[in-house]
C-alpha cells in the first residue's frame, strides 16, 4: 500500500480539488446570498465536497481490478435506478414533465450521474481483451451497452446527458482496438441521422435550442435570451472581472440557471479572461495528466477506464462551457467539480478516484532488462520473439 | 491527442474575442441599461351558454405603477389621479408609503428556498444596496384597475409624469347579471391575511399553483423574483360553479415579459417575451332564454324555490335556477359593506347557496314513483293490483294514514290500482307496496336511481342526500317496519337535492333505449371546452365528472319496459285523471305532461309549511324535458309547485 500511495499522482488530485474549490468561490457569489449557513448552497457544496473525497479514498482502498469483477452488476444497477425514475412520479420535477433525479428529502440523487461510471467500467471490462474488434460486427454489443442507459437517459428527457454517452464509447473502442475504418463510418452514420433525429426524437424545446443556436438573433424572446444573457455577462468581464461577487449576473442581469450550468458565466465575469482562461488551462492540465496515466497503464481494464473518464470529463467541460460562450446550443451539461449539484460533484469524485486507483496499481512499463527476464522461460520453451509483447502484460499481470 | 486540447483553444479565442476585444463595449451596455421581468395577464376563458351568449368574459383593465427612481413630484401625480379618478389622495399617500416599505423590505431580506419551504433572511449591507437600485428601477403598483381612457389620459402626457409605467391586467365581466348566477359561481382575491388568508397564498405557493399557471419558459430566477414582489398575492380563484369547477383549464397560463431600460434615455426595449396563453371557453348546456324565463317564473313565488331542467336524452342540464340569487360581479374584489350585508349575510335567504345540489329536502309523496318501479320489478305487484285504501294504513298503526283520510277530510279512496293510487297519491296504496317490497330492495332500488349519492355534476359542493338503509341503520336505531312504511311515500329520514329529483324524472323519461336498456341519466352541465384556437379541449380530471364520459358510462337499471310504461301512465294519469293531484293545475291544458306532486310536510301542525314539490317529464310520448320545482315552504304542491311548473312547460312547448 505505501508503495502504491508513493505511486498515486497528487497533481490530479490536486486539481480536482483546486477546481472544486473555485466551483464554491463561485457558488458563494452565485447563489442567493444570507441563507441560515446550514443550508446555504455553499455549504451544501462544501459537504458534498467532503463527501465526495470521502468516496473518493474509499474507492482507492480496493484493487480496481474488483471493479472489473463487478462491472456488470453495476452497470445492471445503474439501468434499473433509471427505470425505476422512469416509472415513478410524483417528484417534484414531474409537473414539467422532467425526471432527472430521486427525492431523497435532505439532498436528491441522479442516476443518470451514476449511470456515466456504470457505462465506463462496462464498456472496460467488455472490450478489455477483445482481439476481434476488428470485424464490425464486434461492435454491435458495445453499442448496444451505451444505447441502453442512453435511451433511458432520454426519456427523461436529458438530451445532454445521454449524448455524452456516445464519445466515450467511440473513444475507448477506439483505445480498445476497433479500427478507424468502423469507427468512421459510424461517425458518418451518426452525423447523417442528425437531421432524421432533429426531426423525430428531439422535443420542441430541443429543437428550439438548435434553431437558435445556428441562429441567435431570430429570436431574442426564445430561447436565444439565455445563450445571449450569459455572452453579455462574460463579454462584460474584461481582462480582468468585475471582481469577485461583483457579477451583474446577480442583479440587473440576471442569467438564469447561474449557479448551475452557467457557472462558468459568474467566473468568466468576475475574474475576467485572465480567471477564466486559468480554469480552462487547469482542466487541460487534468485532462494532460489523465491521458499520461492511460499512456503507461498496460493493463487494459485499466488504461480503458482511465480513457472512458477522461472522455467523459472531458466532453462535459467543453460542452459545458463552449455552450455558456456560444459556440454550442445550450444543454443541460454541468461543469465537472465546479456546478453546483451533490451527485454531479460525487461523481466527479468518484471517476477521480478510479484514475488515481489505476495509477497507483497500473503495471508499469517494464525496463527491457526485467523484460527480458520475462521472456527467458518462455524463449526456453521454443516460442519466438515476436509477438511475445502481445503476450507479456498478462502473463505479467498473472505472475503479481 | 490534438483532438483533445483543441476545443480548449477553440473556447480560449472565443473567451479572447468576447472578452477582450470587444468587453469593454459588453460592460458599456451591461452599465447603461437595467432589466426587469414583468408577468403578463393571460385572459381568464369565457363562459358560454349552450347558444353562444357570453355569460361571463374577461376585459382588460390598466394598472398605473411608479418607479421610485424616477418619479419626481408624487403630489401632483396624485393629484391628477384624484381629479381623473375620484381616488382619494389620502389613499395614494398611504399606498405610496407602503411601496417604499415595501422596496425597503425586498431590499434588506431575502426570501430563499430551501427544499421547498420558504424562509426570510437579512441580507448583508453590501447586497442591500445592489438590490435597493435594482428594485428602486422596478414599477410598483400604485392604482388598480383605471380603464383605457383614463391610461390614454396618463399615457399622452408622459412627459409631466415621469416614472409612471402601466400594466395591463384583466378584470371579470357577468354581462347577464342575476341570470344563471349559481351556476357560473364567482371569482374572488386569495383569502387575505389575518387567521385564514396568509395561509391559503402559502398553501398555493408551496404547492406550485402559481408556477403552473405560468408559461413554461419561466426561469426559477424570475419565477422567484415575481413571487417575492407579490405578483401573485393579487390573483383571483373561481370560488364556486364552474368558475370554480374548471378554473384550471378557464385561467390559462400567464406570460412574461423582460424589458431592458436604457438608464440615460429611459427608452424600453423588450428582450424577450413569452406570450401568455389564455384560458379555454366553457360552453355550457344551460339555454339562456330558458334559464332566464324559469328565473322570473320562480321569482314570482316569491319564496326560496329550485327550478331544474334537463334534456332526458342527454342528460344535459337546459336550466338550473335557485331562488333568490346574487350578482357574480357584486362579489369581485373590493366587495362592498353594502354587498356583504345583503349577500353574505343574509342568512334567512341565502342567496349564495345552490339549493337545487347543495341543500337536501324532504321529498315525500315523489318518492312513490320509486316505490311503484320496486314493487313491479320485485313481482309485489302488477299495474292492475288493487288495495284497499280505507283512510288509514293499519287499525293497530297510528300515524300512518292516508292524506284524504286526514281529520278535516276524513274520506277514503277505497280500492284502486296503482295508476289511480299514483294520480290520487294514495299513502296506503304505497306503504302496502313497499311493505311487501321490504325495506332493503326499497332502499337498494332508490339507491339505483342516484339518491343518497351525488350525481357528478360538474358544480362544486355537491351534496349527497340521505337514503336510509337497513343494512347501514343510524347509530342508536334499529330499522324496523315504521322506517319502510315512511320511506315508501318519502318520509322519514330520506332527504334528497332536486337535482336527484330531476335525475330521476329524466330516467323514467328516458325510458327504454333502441338497445332495450334503461340508464339513470346522469345530468351535466358543460357541453365543452375550447381552446383560444378553437381546439377542444379534454376537461378530465376537472372536479366532479360523471361516472364515465358519454351515455355508455350511464348506470345500468334492471327495470323492464312494461314497468316504465306502467308507471309513465301512473304519472300520466295524475295530470290527466279528473281526480289527478295536478288535473287543477294549467298543465292538464298543456300538451300531455307527465308528473308528480308532493307535499313535503315538515311537521303535523302545519308550521313551518310543507315544501310544495312537482316533477315529471313532457312529452308523454317521447319524452324530451324533465324538470322539477320545489318551493321551500310554499304550501302544497298540487296548489303551488305545480302551476309554476306550467309556466315553464309552456315556455317548452313554444321552444319546441
Amino acid at each position: 500500500m505505501s508503495t502504491s500511495v508513493k505511486r498515486m499522482d497528487w497533481p490530479v488530485l490536486l486539481l480536482a480539488l483546486t477546481l472544486t474549490g473555485i466551483g464554491i468561490l463561485a457558488l458563494a457569489s452565485a447563489a442567493p446570498l444570507g441563507g441560515s449557513p446550514w443550508t446555504s448552497p455553499v455549504l451544501r457544496q462544501t459537504v458534498f465536497a467532503l463527501l465526495g473525497f470521502g468516496v473518493l479514498v474509499f474507492l482507492l482502498l480496493p484493487h480496481y481490478l474488483r471493479f472489473r469483477q463487478y462491472a456488470y452488476i453495476l452497470y445492471v444497477g445503474c439501468l434499473v435506478l433509471l427505470v425505476v425514475l422512469l416509472v415513478t412520479v410524483g417528484t417534484p420535477e414531474a409537473r414539467r414533465g422532467v425526471r432527472r433525479w430521486f427525492d431523497l428529502g435532505l439532498f436528491t440523487v441522479q442516476p443518470s450521474e451514476l449511470a456515466k461510471i456504470g457505462l465506463i467500467l462496462v464498456l472496460a471490462r467488455y472490450l478489455m481483451y477483445r482481439d476481434n474488434l476488428e470485424r464490425p460486427s464486434a461492435l454491435i454489443m458495445p453499442a448496444a451497452l451505451t444505447v441502453a442507459p442512453a435511451m433511458l437517459v432520454l426519456l427523461q428527457p436529458d438530451l445532454g446527458t445521454a449524448l455524452i454517452f456516445f464519445p466515450t464509447l467511440l473513444v475507448m473502442l477506439y483505445v480498445g482496438g476497433a479500427r478507424r475504418l468502423y469507427l468512421l463510418t459510424a461517425i458518418v452514420i451518426v452525423c447523417a441521422s442528425v437531421p432524421v433525429a432533429y426531426h423525430y426524437v428531439l422535443k420542441d424545446y430541443q429543437r428550439k435550442r438548435i434553431d437558435t443556436f445556428l441562429d441567435p438573433a431570430q429570436s431574442p424572446e426564445g430561447a436565444g435570451y439565455q445563450a445571449l444573457q450569459s455572452q453579455i455577462a462574460i463579454g462584460s468581464g474584461g481582462v480582468f472581472g468585475r471582481g469577485w461577487r461583483n457579477s451583474a449576473a446577480y442583479g440587473s442581469h440576471p442569467v438564469p440557471e447561474r449557479h448551475n450550468d452557467f457557472i462558468f458565466v459568474v467566473l468568466a465575469e468576475e475574474f475576467g479572461f485572465a480567471g477564466g482562461s486559468l480554469v480552462v488551462l487547469l482542466y487541460a492540465m487534468f485532462f494532460a495528466l489523465c491521458v499520461n496515466i492511460a499512456h503507461r497503464t498496460r493493463e487494459p481494464f485499466g488504461r480503458l477506464v482511465v480513457t472512458g473518464v477522461l472522455t467523459s470529463i472531458a466532453v462535459q467541460t467543453y460542452v459545458n462551457i463552449a455552450m455558456t460562450v456560444g459556440l454550442l446550443p445550450v444543454t443541460g451539461v454541468t461543469l465537472p467539480f465546479v456546478s453546483y449539484g451533490g451527485t454531479s460533484l460525487v461523481t466527479s469524485f468518484m471517476m477521480t478516484g478510479l484514475v488515481l486507483s489505476v495509477s497507483m496499481r497500473h503495471v508499469p512499463m517494464f525496463d527491457s532488462k526485467e523484460f527480458e527476464q520475462t521472456l527467458e522461460p518462455l524463449k526456453r520453451v521454443g516460442l519466438k520473439g515476436e509477438g511475445l509483447e502481445l503476450l507479456a502484460p498478462r502473463l505479467i499481470e498473472r505472475g503479481k | 491527442m490534438a483532438l483533445l486540447f483543441l476545443p480548449a483553444v477553440f473556447i480560449l479565442v472565443r473567451m479572447f474575442d468576447l472578452q477582450v476585444i470587444h468587453g469593454a463595449d459588453f460592460k458599456e451596455a451591461q452599465e447603461r441599461t437595467s432589466e426587469r421581468v414583468e408577468a403578463l395577464p393571460a385572459l381568464r376563458g369565457r363562459i358560454l351558454d349552450r347558444n353562444g351568449n357570453i355569460l361571463a368574459f374577461d376585459e382588460m383593465v390598466f394598472d398605473l405603477n411608479i418607479i421610485l427612481a424616477e418619479i419626481e413630484e408624487p403630489e401632483s401625480l396624485f393629484m391628477s389621479i384624484t381629479e381623473l379618478t375620484g381616488i382619494e389622495n389620502e389613499k395614494l399617500n398611504e399606498r405610496f408609503l407602503s411601496i417604499v416599505q415595501l422596496v425597503n423590505d425586498r431590499a434588506g431580506f431575502a426570501v430563499i428556498n430551501e427544499g421547498g419551504v420558504r424562509k426570510t433572511v437579512k441580507r448583508g449591507e453590501r447586497e442591500k444596496r445592489r438590490v435597493l437600485r435594482s428594485e428602486m428601477r422596478v414599477p410598483y403598483e400604485l392604482v388598480r384597475g383605471l380603464s383605457f381612457e383614463e391610461m390614454s389620459w396618463f399615457v399622452t402626457r408622459a412627459d409631466q409624469f415621469p416614472g409612471v409605467v402601466f400594466t395591463e391586467r384583466t378584470k371579470r365581466k357577468y354581462p347577464q347579471g342575476e341570470a344563471a348566477c349559481h351556476v357560473i359561481g364567482y371569482i374572488g382575491p386569495l383569502y387575505r391575511a389575518d387567521s385564514h388568508g396568509a395561509i391559503e397564498y402559502e398553501r398555493l405557493e408551496r404547492a406550485d399553483f402559481f408556477r403552473n399557471r405560468f408559461s413554461e419558459e419561466v426561469s426559477d430566477d424570475h419565477y422567484d423574483t415575481l413571487e417575492a414582489r407579490g405578483t401573485f398575492k393579487a390573483d383571483v380563484l373561481g370560488r364556486t360553479g364552474v368558475e370554480k369547477t374548471f378554473d384550471t383549464l378557464l385561467a390559462g397560463l400567464r406570460g412574461f415579459r423582460i424589458v431592458e431600460r436604457d438608464l440615460r434615455t429611459r427608452r424600453e426595449r423588450e428582450i424577450r417575451k413569452a406570450a401568455p396563453r389564455p384560458g379555454c371557453d366553457v360552453r355550457l348546456t344551460i339555454d339562456l332564454p330558458l334559464q332566464r324565463h324559469v328565473e322570473s317564473v320562480l321569482a314570482s313565488a316569491r319564496k326560496p324555490a329550485v327550478a331544474v331542467v334537463m334534456d332526458v336524452r342527454t342528460g344535459e342540464v337546459l336550466a338550473l335556477v335557485s331562488a333568490p340569487g346574487y350578482s357574480p360581479d357584486r362579489l369581485q374584489s373590493p366587495v362592498s359593506p353594502d354587498t356583504v350585508r345583503e349577500i353574505v349575510q343574509d342568512k334567512a335567504r341565502r342567496p349564495l347557496i345552490n339549493r337545487a345540489i347543495s341543500e337536501q329536502y324532504m321529498l315525500g309523496s315523489i318518492f312513490k314513483v320509486v316505490t311503484a318501479v320496486a314493487g313491479l320489478e320485485e313481482g309485489r305487484i302488477t299495474p292492475t293490483t288493487e288495495f284497499e285504501c280505507t283512510g288509514r294504513f293499519r287499525e293497530n298503526v297510528p300515524g300512518f294514514k292516508c292524506w284524504i283520510g286526514a281529520a278535516d277530510i276524513g274520506g277514503s279512496h277505497g280500492s284502486i290500482p296503482l295508476e289511480k293510487g299514483m294520480a290520487v297519491s294514495c299513502n296506503v296504496y304505497f306503504i302496502e307496496t313497499g311493505d311487501r317490497v321490504k325495506g332493503g330492495p326499497l332502499s337498494q332500488w332508490a339507491g339505483r336511481f342516484g339518491y343518497g349519492e351525488p350525481t357528478g355534476i360538474e358544480l362544486p359542493g355537491e351534496v349527497t342526500g340521505t337514503l336510509p338503509r337497513p343494512d347501514r341503520p343510524v347509530v342508536g336505531a334499529a330499522w324496523s317496519d315504521i322506517d319502510t312504511w315512511n320511506l315508501c311515500i318519502g318520509q322519514g329520514a330520506l332527504a334528497v337535492t332536486p337535482l336527484q329529483v330531476a335525475q330521476m324524472m329524466a330516467t323514467i323519461g328516458r325510458g327504454t333505449d333502441e338497445g332495450g336498456q334503461v340508464r339513470l341519466v346522469r345530468p351535466h352541465i358543460v357541453l365543452e371546452t375550447r381552446d383560444s384556437t378553437g381546439l377542444t379541449q379534454d376537461a378530465q380530471g376537472q372536479g366532479p365528472r360523471n361516472d364515465g364520459s358519454g351515455i355508455e358510462g350511464w348506470r345500468l337499471l334492471p327495470i323492464e319496459d312494461g314497468t316504465i310504461r306502467a308507471v309513465r301512465a301512473a304519472l300520466r294519469a295524475v295530470v290527466n285523471d279528473a281526480e289527478g293531484t295536478a288535473h287543477k293545475s294549467a298543465l292538464a291544458q298543456l300538451d300531455s305532461v307527465c308528473g308528480k306532486t308532493s307535499t313535503a310536510e315538515l311537521s303535523k301542525t302545519g308550521t313551518p309549511a310543507p315544501h310544495a314539490w312537482f316533477a315529471g317529464f313532457m312529452p308523454a310520448e317521447q319524452p324530451r324535458f324533465s324538470f322539477v320545482v320545489l318551493v321551500e315552504n310554499g304550501g302544497k304542491g298540487s296548489e303551488v309547485a305545480a302551476p309554476l311548473c306550467a309556466k315553464i312547460v309552456e315556455y317548452l312547448i313554444r321552444m319546441r
